[in-house]
């Protein structure tokens, strides 16, 4: 454990795994979120426009 | 909790929560991982591979808990009925499966240059492997049960079951003594020199905080598509 340059690739190969997952997973499920959102309010506008039949 | 279980209510208090844990989460994540990386001296043993322990120990931690929560979860799901409980254990199961893989795979690299292989069938290695396997059989189970559907009470029976597999992985460097070093840190006592610990303290709210907001993104998601589904159902049979 002596050559400390040797074990430098090891730590930023493992700290960029997980600081890409990480943020991957925040826009990934934020994204997925804001999508359904977006179009539970759209099928809720287009169900207040649409004509009633009585 | 009553009040908890309106989804409505949960929606604004989610709404109001996510922002904070977010700066929160960055901010802690950022200091730990800044303090680990550039201001802690390397291990007189280990060098600078011990590093690698500011997030290899949250991703550990966060593999457990997010089995031990959606066992909870499951629990009140079975017990109360309450209606977000299934669509809380459902949202952590993704963000679960992630961090354990992550937790493997960080492990696997800190091997590498510390005991000379990528993987060994230690206990520890095995129990977390089998976690990760459980967190993607209840991802398919939940996903075959019935689409989205929160009553489904098959999913939570396989939570409760699965988290058999959380005293045995707990234990596991105390009951197969191999290659994976045994507990350093308790609740009292830490055997790891202050000046290399404090960081890690930091990483662990930081990234429990990012899996939190994980956590209320996919509920509101689970949530808003539940709703966009049922009021389908109800347009098409008007």
């Amino acid at each position: 454990m002596s050559n400390a340059s040797h074990q430098w690739p090891f730590v930023i190969a493992a700290y960029s795994i997980v600081i890409t997952a990480t943020i991957i997973a925040l826009l990934g499920s934020w994204y997925q979120m804001r999508r359904a959102e977006k179009r539970l309010n759209k099928l809720s506008r287009t169900k207040k426009d649409s004509p009633r039949i009585s | 909790m009553i009040r908890l279980a309106n989804p409505h209510y949960f929606l604004s208090l989610s709404r109001k929560l996510t922002p904070w844990l977010a700066i929160a989460g960055i901010l802690f994540s950022l200091s730990g991982i800044l303090g680990g990386l550039f201001l802690t001296p390397p291990d007189y043993l280990q060098g600078e591979t011990v590093r690698i322990l500011y997030i290899h120990v949250p991703t550990a931690w966060l593999a457990m808990g997010g089995w031990s929560s959606i066992a909870l979860a499951s629990l009140v799901q079975f017990i109360w009925r309450h209606p977000l409980a299934g669509i809380a254990a459902k949202a952590m199961a993704l963000p679960g499966a992630l961090f354990t893989g992550l937790c493997l795979l960080t492990g696997s690299i800190w091997g590498r240059p510390t005991w000379g292989t990528w993987w060994e069938w230690d206990g520890r290695l095995t129990s977390v492997l089998v976690l990760f396997f459980l967190y993607l059989g209840y991802i398919a189970l939940s996903r075959s049960v019935s689409n989205y559907s929160t009553t489904s009470r098959l999913p939570a029976l396989y939570a409760l079951l699965g988290a058999i597999n959380l005293p045995i992985i707990h234990y596991s460097v105390l009951w197969w003594r191999t290659l994976h070093q045994g507990q350093s840190i308790n609740l009292t006592h830490s055997s790891i020199d202050p000046s290399l610990l404090w960081p890690l303290p930091l990483t662990l709210i930081g990234f429990s905080c990012l899996f939190a907001v994980i956590t209320l993104f996919r509920m509101r998601y689970l949530l808003a598509h539940a709703q966009y589904e049922a009021r389908l159902r109800r347009m098409a049979a008007l």
